[in-house]
């Protein structure tokens, strides 16, 4: 600031200067040194800033209203507010228009919502060692085997029936066609997995697609399968009861006719069913299906074949018979187990 | 002399206002105790009954603590409160609605005394005796409004922009009104020769203490 503004201030003038007020209220040193040698110059203007420095001076010394005792009361006072503050619920105002916005806002979402209900995707999925029973919206009942999974778009009323898996999945599919002569596309029902289609109207058979490996299984009835023969062309093939079809990925690479096909429902009775299995079928199940970690010490060990059926009721009686039937070393510690020679 | 709450403070205390709107208690009780005493200062102004200047403290912090998740961040956290207290006890003593008109009708007053009150046992001279007296006289006459204005300059060193918003006027309003309360305290300004000697020779005190 020049000095030469202030040459003809008056008190006044200088009351109401904020480098002045500023001064007087909060000094420093450097603002101490500019009015100093302002003072020095102009020692005429002593007067005006003298007196303008005098009413301020005088008017900050005023009583102040304050009491240490109470500033501790009032704050006894706030936290005893806050804790016993309970939370009033909000208060619903009904305003018209803000209701009938709502109203219109709940109808259109309506409106969407059942469009949207009608080709939502739904997923039914199994952790290890689950077993679930789910009807479809068709009347169909499927039984997911342990970490499986079954996907369809609802709205079946308008197209065919549809679903996508992975895993195992025994279906009991609803009969809905009266005209073998007349079938409606919803009367058909396909089953999507690992690259092969399977078209049934109403039968009872089992589908296990894990690693790249699809078997298809036909308790009665009969079905289409369509899938990519070597020539990746597109071939068909219709199922016959006891028919079991086995498919890497989605070429057929075996097919079986099972001596008795009610067996293959058993696995949803919570039973461990196997035929001649080898140890590496066993492990393959435990693993897939119970989650387990198996290891074994020597790779050779899973060639080992068990002859007959085994029929359990869970992974520790199966456990017990590989051991003793085997004459194997199991060791199990939560989900690890470790499968090794006995040591002679 | 040096009575304002020291710029760098009032930086950290926007620091501290962050931390309690995210619900720290001990910001919390920090900004209590560090305004407690500018509060009540400036509430007895408007009032000199102790009670409503607590009540109305006590009703601004539990609101604050309340609504600590809706507030904003002000420039300055000590006008902030000067501004809540304000309307607190212009609340509370029911005159809001008067108040509000008189904002409107651009009049110089409220219900309020804006009370000068000097500490007898700071005053030691005569000289200050007698210009703090006439300084009380003089701001007894003016409109409480340019009573406020006046402590909120020369007291709590707020500058045109803080005043404007803690009493809710316009800038350009508050330096007009802050205009007309220094032109009503002409009569202070006139000294004979003999009463500037001794001014003279305090101011010079001053100087050498300051």
């Amino acid at each position: 600031m020049e000095f030469s503004t202030y040459l003809n201030y008056t008190v006044k003038d200088f009351l109401g200067d904020d480098t002045f007020i500023s001064w007087i209220t909060n000094p420093t040193d450097k603002k101490d040194q500019f009015w100093q040698s302002f003072l020095n110059k102009y020692p005429e203007k002593e007067e005006e800033v003298s007196r303008a420095a005098q009413v301020i001076k005088a008017y900050r010394k005023q009583d102040t209203s304050f009491n240490r005792q109470n500033q501790l009361n009032v704050w006894n006072r706030i936290e005893a507010s806050i804790r016993t503050q309970k939370q009033v619920p909000a208060k619903v105002i009904s305003r018209p228009v803000w209701l009938r916005m709502a109203a219109v806002f709940l109808l259109a979402t309506g409106m969407a919502f059942t469009v949207w209900q009608f080709n939502r995707q739904e997923t039914i999925s199994t952790g290890f060692g689950e077993i679930r029973t789910v009807i479809l919206p068709d009347q169909s009942e499927v039984i997911l085997n342990s970490n499986s999974d079954l996907t369809y778009f609802s709205g079946w009323y308008f197209h065919s029936r549809e679903v996508w898996i992975n895993g195992e999945v025994l279906f009991k599919v609803k009969h809905l066609n009266r005209d073998s002569l007349n079938i409606k596309p919803s009367e058909r029902f396909y089953v999507h997995s690992n690259g092969i289609e399977v078209e049934v109207l109403g039968t009872t058979f089992n589908v296990k697609s894990r690693h790249e490996k699809t078997n298809v299984s036909l308790l009665n009835g009969k079905i289409k399968i369509a899938y990519l023969s070597s020539f990746a062309k597109k071939e068909s093939l219709i199922m016959e009861p006891g028919d079991d079809l086995e498919f890497n990925h989605n070429r057929l690479v075996a097919k079986k006719v099972l001596s008795r096909p009610a067996d293959i429902t058993l696995w949803t009775a919570r039973r461990l069913i196997f035929n001649n299995p080898s140890l590496r079928k066993i492990i393959e199940t435990l693993q897939d299906e119970y989650g387990y970690q198996v290891s074994v010490t020597d790779p050779l060990l899973q060639n080992l074949k068990i002859d007959g059926e085994i029929k359990v009721s869970g992974v520790k009686e199966l456990l017990e018979t590989i051991a003793s039937t085997l004459h194997l070393r199991i060791s199990q510690s939560d989900k690890n187990i470790i499968i090794s020679k006995i040591s002679k | 002399m040096r009575n304002n709450f020291p710029l760098d403070q009032e930086r950290n205390m926007l620091i501290t206002w962050a931390s309690f709107k995210e619900g720290n208690w001990d910001a919390y009780t920090l900004i209590y105790n560090s305004y407690f005493k500018f509060l009540c200062n400036y509430g007895y102004k408007f009032t000199q009954d102790v009670n409503i200047i607590e009540d109305c403290v006590h009703d601004l912090f539990v609101k604050l603590w309340t609504n600590k998740n809706n507030l904003g961040n002000p420039a300055s956290v000590k006008n902030y409160l000067f501004k809540a207290l304000r309307h607190a006890i212009f609340r509370k003593t029911e005159v809001s609605d008067r108040f509000n008109s008189i904002e409107n009708q651009d009049d110089d007053t409220y219900s309020f005394a804006f009370e000068v009150s000097f500490d007898q046992q700071i005053i030691a001279r005569e000289e200050e005796k007698e210009l703090q007296s006439k300084i009380k006289i003089l701001l007894q006459d003016l409109p409480s409004r340019q009573q406020e204005i006046i402590y909120l300059r020369y007291y709590e060193n707020l500058s045109y922009e803080e005043i404007a918003d803690v009493m809710g006027i316009t800038t350009s309003s508050a330096y007009k009104l802050f205009y007309k309360a220094i032109h009503n305290l002409q009569e202070l300004f006139k000294i004979s020769k003999f009463k500037m000697i001794l001014i003279l020779i305090i101011f010079l005190e001053f100087q050498i203490f300051f």
